[in-house]
C-alpha cells in the first residue's frame, strides 16, 4: 500500500496553542480586575456612614468643630472629586502602598501579610481534605456504584452537603472540647487548633466534591477508551488510575480552584467562630467599624487571589488537558 | 490442538432495571484457525456484544452463558487475572468506534508502549520498535511524530489505522475486528481493506471480522455467520451463505444490497402480532407458516458444514 493516500498530519505546533490560549485568558482578565478594582472602592467610599465622623466622634458623644471636620476629611483626601480618589487610591495600591486603618492606624499592608499565613494555612488544609476524602470517597462510590459503599458513602455526602459550616463547628465544640476535652477551643495552640477549623471550612466541599467526582468517574468509565485499554489486558485498577482518573479530574481541578480561592478570601464564619486572625476575621472587624481603607484593601485583596487563582487554574488545565494545549476549540 | 474458538450455547443477557434482555442466544459456531470469520448483521442484531463476550468485556450488567473454548481453554472458566493474559496477548481488539478508542488526554505513543509492556514490563524500548515498524507499514510517514501526538489530532481514517497498531502490538493469535469501515467513505473503505488484508497475509489469518458492510465480508473471509437479533440463522462458507443464500433472512439481506438491486427487507407484516417464542424472523418472514409463530427453529444442517436455523430446511 502507498502512504500517499494518506491524509498528512496538521502543521500544528503544541507551544503556539499555549501561548495562544494564555494570551487570551490574560486579555479578558484585564477588564474583570479593573472592575473590580472600581466596585472594591466605590463599596468604601458609598458605604453608609461618614468616616471623618467616625473618626473624630467614635463613641458618638463629642462635639465635632466644622474647623476639626474640614482637617481630617483634607487629610484623608475625601474633598477631592470620586473619580481622583480612585485614581489615586488606584495609584497607591499597584504600588502596594494600602494606607492605614481609620482606628488602630496601623498599616494595612503589613496587617494582611500578618494575618495571611493563617489563612493560607486554613486553605490548604480544608483543599487538602477535599482532595483526600472528597475525591477518595468519589472514587470509591463511582467503583461500587449502587452496592452499599455507594450507598452508606451517597448518604453521608447528602448530609454533608445540607449542614452550614456555622452548625458543624458548633457541634464540634460541643463534643470535642465541651464534652470530651479533646481539643482547644479557641485560639491557636499548634495544629490542633486548625483540626476543627479545617473540617468546618471543608464538610460541604467534601461533599460535592465526591458527588462531582462520582459523576465524572462514572461517565469516563463509559466511554470507549475504558473498554479499549482493558482489552489490552490491563487489570481494572490500573485501567481506573491510568486512564480514568487524569480525565476525570479535569472537570474537577475548576471546582477545587474556585473553592481554594474562595478560602483564601477569608473563611470568615471558621475564622470568627475559633477566633483565629486571619483575613476574614480582618475584614468583618473592618465592616463592623466602617473601617473603609480595609474594606477596599480587602476587596482588592479577594480580587486579586481571584485573578491570580484563575491563571492558576487554567495553567493547571492546561497540564492535564492536552485539547486546550493543541489550541483545539473544547466546550 | 490447535487454537481455534468454539462457542456452545453461547449468550448474554443483560440485567436492566427493565428486566432481563436477551441480546445474543444459542450460538453454536468455530471459529477455526487460519480464517477470516466474516460476522454480519443489521445494527442492533448483537455484533459487538458477541465479539466482546468472548474477551469477556461486557458491561457490569451482562451475564455470559454457554462453554466459549480457546483450544482446550475453557474461557469461561478463567479468573479476570487468568483473562487478562489472554486479552491483547492471545486474541487481541480493533474495536469499533476508532475516534472514540483512544485515550484524549495521553499521547498515543504511550498508550501503543503501554499495549506490550502490560504483558512484558521492562520492553519500551521493543514496544517502541515495534509500533513503529507497525505504523510504516501502514501507511504512517512520521510515526515518530503522530506518536507524540493525540487522537484528536488524527482524522478519522488515521485513528482506525492507529486502533490496528494497537491490536497488532503483541502478535497476537487471535484478531476481533469490530465494525472496521464504519462511518468510512469510499477511499478509506478501500484503505481499511487494505489494511486488514495486510493483517491476515503478514500478522494473523485467524480472525473473527464484524461488519455490517457485506462487500467487506465477502472480500475477506473464508466464513460467514449471518446474526439476527441475536440468533445466528445461517453460517457456512463465504460462497454458500452469501452466493446461495438459504434463509429467508439471508435472501432478504443479500437482495438488499445495492448492487442487487436494494430491495429492502418487507417490515414487520400484517396480521402478524409480536410474538415470544416462535422464530426470530417470523415478524418480517415472507416464507413463514404458522409453525414458525409457535416453534424455536433449531440448526439444521446442510452440505458443507453449512447450518440453517429454519424450518424449511428440516
Ligand atoms: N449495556 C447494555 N445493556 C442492555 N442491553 C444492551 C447493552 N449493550 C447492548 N445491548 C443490547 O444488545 C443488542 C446488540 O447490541 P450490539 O452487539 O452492540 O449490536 P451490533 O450488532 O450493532 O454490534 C442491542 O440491540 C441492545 O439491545
Ligand atoms: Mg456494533
Amino acid at each position: 500500500m502507498t502512504a500517499s493516500a494518506f491524509r498528512p498530519l496538521s502543521g500544528y505546533s503544541e507551544p503556539m496553542g499555549i501561548v495562544k490560549y494564555m494570551g487570551k485568558r490574560l486579555l479578558t482578565l484585564i477588564p474583570v480586575l479593573l472592575g473590580i478594582t472600581i466596585v472594591a472602592f466605590l463599596l468604601g467610599t458609598g458605604a453608609p456612614g461618614d468616616p471623618v465622623e467616625a473618626i473624630l466622634n467614635r463613641d458618638g458623644t463629642q462635639i465635632v468643630s466644622p474647623e476639626e471636620y474640614e482637617i481630617v476629611k483634607e487629610r484623608l483626601g475625601l474633598n477631592d472629586p470620586i473619580p481622583i480618589q480612585y485614581i489615586k487610591w488606584l495609584r497607591n495600591a499597584m504600588t502596594g502602598e494600602l494606607g492605614q486603618s481609620f482606628f488602630t492606624n496601623k498599616d494595612i499592608r503589613e496587617q494582611m501579610a500578618y494575618r495571611l499565613p493563617y489563612t493560607v494555612r486554613l486553605a490548604l488544609l480544608g483543599l487538602g481534605m477535599t482532595v483526600v476524602f472528597g475525591i477518595g470517597a468519589g472514587m470509591v462510590m463511582a467503583i461500587y456504584k449502587d452496592r452499599w459503599p455507594d450507598r452508606i458513602l451517597r448518604t453521608i455526602t447528602t448530609v454533608m452537603l445540607s449542614v452550614p459550616g456555622f452548625w458543624i463547628a458548633i457541634l464540634m465544640i460541643l463534643i470535642f472540647v465541651e464534652q470530651l476535652k479533646w481539643l482547644p477551643t479557641s485560639g491557636l495552640n499548634g495544629w490542633k487548633s486548625y483540626i476543627m477549623p479545617g473540617i468546618t471550612v471543608s464538610v460541604s466541599t467534601i461533599g460535592v466534591c465526591a458527588r462531582l467526582t462520582r459523576t465524572s468517574v462514572l461517565d469516563e468509565l463509559g466511554r470507549q477508551y475504558v473498554t479499549v485499554a482493558s482489552a489490552k489486558g490491563m487489570n481494572a485498577r490500573l485501567v481506573a488510575i491510568r486512564h480514568v482518573l487524569p480525565n476525570a479530574l479535569i472537570p474537577i481541578t475548576t471546582f477545587l480552584g474556585n473553592y481554594f480561592a474562595g478560602i483564601l478570601g477569608g473563611s470568615t464564619i471558621a475564622e470568627v467562630i475559633f477566633n483565629i486572625p486571619g483575613i476574614g476575621n480582618y475584614a468583618i472587624d473592618a465592616v463592623k467599624s466602617r473601617d473603609y481603607f480595609v474594606v477596599q484593601a480587602y476587596v482588592l485583596f479577594t480580587a486579586m487571589v481571584y485573578v491570580v487563582m484563575t491563571i492558576l487554574i487554567d495553567l493547571i488545565y492546561l497540564a492535564v488537558n492536552p485539547k486546550i494545549r493543541a489550541g483545539e476549540r473544547v466546550e | 490442538m490447535g487454537k481455534e474458538i468454539k462457542v456452545c450455547e453461547f449468550g448474554v443477557t443483560f440485567h436492566t432495571a427493565h428486566g432481563p434482555v436477551s441480546a445474543v442466544r444459542d450460538v453454536n459456531t468455530v471459529f477455526r484457525e487460519g480464517e477470516v470469520t466474516g460476522l454480519i448483521g443489521e445494527s442492533g442484531s448483537g455484533k459487538s456484544v458477541l465479539g466482546m463476550a468472548i474477551l469477556q468485556l461486557l458491561p457490569a450488567n451482562a451475564r455470559i452463558e454457554g462453554s466459549c473454548l480457546y483450544g482446550d481453554t475453557e474461557l469461561t472458566a478463567l479468573s479476570e487475572k487468568e483473562m487478562e493474559q489472554i486479552r491483547g496477548n492471545e486474541i487481541a481488539l480493533i474495536p469499533q468506534n476508532p475516534v472514540e478508542s483512544l485515550n484524549p488526554v495521553l499521547r498515543i505513543g504511550r498508550q501503543l508502549t503501554e499495549a506490550m509492556t502490560i504483558h512484558a514490563p521492562g520492553k519500551k524500548a521493543e514496544a517502541k520498535q515495534r509500533y513503529q515498524d507497525l505504523m510504516s507499514r501502514l501507511g504512517f510517514s512520521r510515526p515518530e511524530l503522530v506518536s507524540r501526538q493525540y487522537s484528536f489530532q488524527l482524522s478519522g481514517g488515521m485513528n482506525q489505522r492507529m486502533i490496528a497498531v494497537l491490536g497488532l502490538m503483541n502478535r497476537p493469535v487471535w484478531m476481533i475486528a469490530d465494525e472496521p469501515t464504519k462511518g468510512l467513505d469510499a477511499i478509506l473503505r478501500r484503505q481499511v481493506y487494505e489494511v486488514l488484508q495486510e493483517i491476515t497475509m503478514r500478522d494473523t489469518r485467524n480472525m473473527i471480522l464484524i461488519t455490517h458492510d457485506v462487500a467487506l465480508a465477502r472480500k475477506l473471509s473464508q466464513k460467514i455467520l449471518v446474526l439476527y437479533q441475536g440468533e445466528i440463522l445461517e453460517q457456512g462458507t463465504v460462497a454458500d451463505v452469501l452466493d446461495h443464500p438459504a434463509h429467508p433472512y439471508t435472501r432478504g439481506l443479500i437482495g438488499s444490497l445495492p448492487k442487487n438491486g436494494m430491495k429492502p427487507i418487507g417490515q414487520p407484516l400484517k396480521g402478524r402480532e409480536d410474538i415470544t417464542g416462535g422464530c426470530v424472523f417470523y415478524l418480517r418472514c415472507p416464507q413463514a407458516t404458522k409453525r414458525c409463530r409457535q416453534e424455536h427453529p433449531r440448526e439444521s444442517g446442510l452440505e458443507n458444514g453449512r447450518k440453517v436455523r429454519c424450518f424449511l430446511y428440516e
